[in-house]
């Protein structure tokens, strides 16, 4: 009876969401309070496939919706992003009969961190992706050590889990278990065996503590590793990235004999790993390589990280980043500085926050901003509430004086984006921040 | 030649902590003293008896005892530097350390370096806030993210204004003995809070510096909002609480 009720009320709940226009996870936190248990009292399709990392969990679980969809599967998944336990109880009790059995053959869950051992206290994925562990969000969820034990508990009642063998500390996951595919990243032109980043998390060894040693580097700590120490090292991927082609837009992934080129609708390693981990969970899940490799063809994001804008007579492209996110940052950064042409970039670090002002601002020295240096960046502009530390930050980047200015106000740097000769511009913001932006200029 | 020594960069560097030598060092330079970073981690040899500064950051629960291991084998090092009078920061949970023990969440207590009495107990739960705290009359700003709860402080460094203490809601926080100045606040602490900079700089420079030569209209107009916006909130906050 408690499960009829809490199923009712989860339904009502999302019936009644989308009729004022709200997806929510409301309907699964009545549901979950009706009935505590009512996650382990539901008939799940045959496929449980649960996303979870630091970074590109909303992406792969996107490009593997796609996928299974287009193999002809129906596919449940939390696309509104709700990815803690109320958000998947509101998605599973929304796709399933009032007898508690779900329609679907697949249900695919991006999984917060933190919070998958509440959610798999319940139920078992069948499969259970892990993209990356870096430094995300500290203040939410602390350094990716602390992440790892939190993550654990949920991880550990998985069947299959499908890890980044490129990153050491993801792979601990698989210590003392069966029953692991790894995908990782082949040596690439120009990967060096040592980190050039701000900092570096693959220094030590994560099983041993001893001080590690890389074949290659792909980004910060995710690479080919080794432990000199207690031998722990990198495990040969069974889906590997071969050749990555940033300025043709296109990658390369290797599976046992075969292998299938795949474009890239916004080129950049960090998006090769993301196509990569939703390549290697379709296969497991048993769509054919061709069948995924046609699929992501036509793959467009529908998170729209890249904006295109015009500001006067200048063009520009705003790139979402994460605050308190120093590789989603990076990442950006590495946009702006391969551009052929010349650029200015704006910076915008208004709240760091949405709830409120914070003076947590540790993460801006874990940015590399020294690849800005580039020569084709001939201007930067810093702006938002935290102007002045970024000022501080980027005054020890060894970037000339004269090309960096710093104003409070984002309307005036607009005005000065508007000032210089050079044409284009890349904004580098995050989601929470962007339309402070967005709104001063022509969308495109 | 100054020698600003910074302790373990490699495992206690969580929150940017680096920053605090670079601006410190920069100050220095301003001010007209000659100065050297010098990095020393676990398999350095270690020798503090040419440090003019002393500096240890943050780490994950795990690097800071490794750390910790390793600052007791060097115990007499570091305690002869202290008892030198040679400045020393530590910041988040390096302050930990000089205590007497720390107590992980899996429950093992470990000798820390017995410079101060108070103990450390680590739990299941981040603690994270922004804070203003005051020293001498003069309001700092900082964050603080923790696993830990420190007690049995006897010489705190920091009245707490707006955010968490040593434990809890405690009103003092961090610790301070002769020139050793130890918080939980973390990362770059000196870049955030221009006045602490100076005093740092005047200790390290063992003369009074003039605040003109080493100001940074920047890092200056960062603290004025930080401690504005704070404020508002820290009086929100409390209102919302009666």
């Amino acid at each position: 009876m408690r499960k009829f009720i809490a199923i009712l009320l989860a339904k009502l709940g999302r019936f009644a969401g989308k009729l004022v226009g709200k997806g929510s996870s409301k309907p699964g936190y009545y549901a979950l309070k009706a009935d505590p248990k009512i996650l382990g009292k539901i008939k799940l399709p045959p496929y449980v496939i649960a996303v979870s990392g630091s970074n590109g969990k909303t992406s792969t679980v996107e490009m593997i919706a796609k996928i299974l969809a287009d193999a002809g599967l129906r596919v449940a998944y939390n696309k509104e992003g709700s990815n803690q336990i109320e958000g998947v109880a509101t998605l599973i009790l929304g796709e399933c009969t009032l007898g508690g059995k779900m329609k679907s053959d697949v249900l695919l869950i991006e999984s917060d961190e933190r919070f998958a051992r509440y959610t798999f206290s319940h139920f078992r994925p069948t499969h259970f992706v892990v993209t990356n562990l870096y430094r995300d969000q500290l203040t939410r969820n602390g350094h990716p050590e602390w992440v790892f034990d939190a993550l654990k508990e949920g991880v550990k009642h998985a069947e299959k889990l499908i890890l980044n063998a490129d990153d050491p500390l993801v792979s601990l996951f698989a210590e003392g278990r069966e029953n692991t595919v790894w995908f990782g990243c082949a040596k690439q032109p120009g990967s060096k065996p040592e980190s050039d980043s701000v900092y570096d998390d693959g220094r030590f060894c994560p099983r041993c503590g001893g001080k590690m040693r890389y074949d290659y580097r792909i980004y910060n700590h995710v690479g080919a590793f080794r432990c000199p120490v207690c031998d722990y090292a990198r495990h040969a991927p069974d889906y590997e990235l071969g050749k990555i082609d940033l300025a043709a837009g296109s990658l390369v992934i290797r599976a046992g004999e075969e292998s299938f080129e795949i474009p890239m609708e916004n080129p950049s390693v960090y998006a090769a790993y993301n196509i990569l981990a939703a390549f290697a969970a379709a296969r497991e899940a048993g769509v054919p390589g061709e069948k995924i490799a046609r699929s992501l063809q036509g793959f467009a994001s529908h998170m729209g990280r890249i904006v295109s804008f015009a500001l006067g007579d200048h063009e520009g492209k705003l790139l979402t980043s994460k605050h308190e996110n120093s590789v989603s940052y990076d990442q950006s950064i590495a946009v702006a500085a391969a551009d052929p042409e010349d650029v200015s970039v704006l910076v915008i670090v208004d709240a760091v926050s949405r709830k409120y002002f914070t003076s947590e601002t540790s993460w801006f020295w874990d940015i590399d901003f020294e690849k800005l240096a580039s020569p084709n960046v001939r201007h930067i502009v810093l702006a938002g509430t935290h102007y002045g530390e970024l000022a501080v930050r980027f005054s020890f980047t060894g970037i000339p004086e004269e090309r960096i200015a710093a104003v409070r106000s984002i309307e005036e740097a607009a005005e000065l984006l508007k000032s210089y000769d050079t044409k284009k511009i890349y904004t580098i913001t995050c989601f929470s921040d962007k339309d402070k932006f967005l709104n001063l200029v022509e969308r495109k | 030649m100054i020698r600003l020594y910074h302790l373990y960069p490699d495992l206690m560097d969580l929150y940017g902590d680096y920053a605090n030598l670079l601006i410190l060092s920069r100050a220095l330079s301003r001010a007209g003293y000659e100065n050297e970073i010098v990095k020393r981690s676990l398999i350095d040899r270690f020798d503090l008896s040419d440090a003019g500064f002393v500096y240890i950051g943050s780490g994950r629960e795990s690097s800071q005892k490794r750390a910790m291991e390793h600052l007791c084998r060097n115990r007499e090092t570091f305690l002869d530097a202290f008892r030198r009078g040679v400045p020393i920061l530590l910041t988040g949970n390096a302050m930990e350390m000089i205590g007497k023990s720390v107590t992980g969440k899996d429950g093992v207590r470990r000798e820390g370096l017995g410079l101060a009495s108070f103990e450390t107990d680590e739990g299941e739960k981040r603690l994270v806030s922004d804070e203003i705290v005051t020293r001498n009359g003069e309001k700092l700003v900082g964050f603080i993210n923790k696993a830990s709860e420190i007690k049995g402080v006897d010489r705190p460094l920091f009245h707490v204004e707006f955010g968490l203490g040593n434990a809890g809601e405690e009103k003092e926080e961090g610790y301070t003995e002769k020139n050793l100045f130890a918080t939980h606040l973390i990362g770059p602490v000196l870049v955030k809070n221009p006045a602490f900079l100076l005093e740092m700089t005047s200790l390290a420079a063992k003369a009074p510096v003039d605040a003109g030569k080493i100001r940074d209209r920047y890092a200056d107009e960062a603290f004025r909002i930080t401690l504005e916006e704070l404020s508002k909130r820290a009086e929100t906050e409390t209102k919302s609480n009666i």
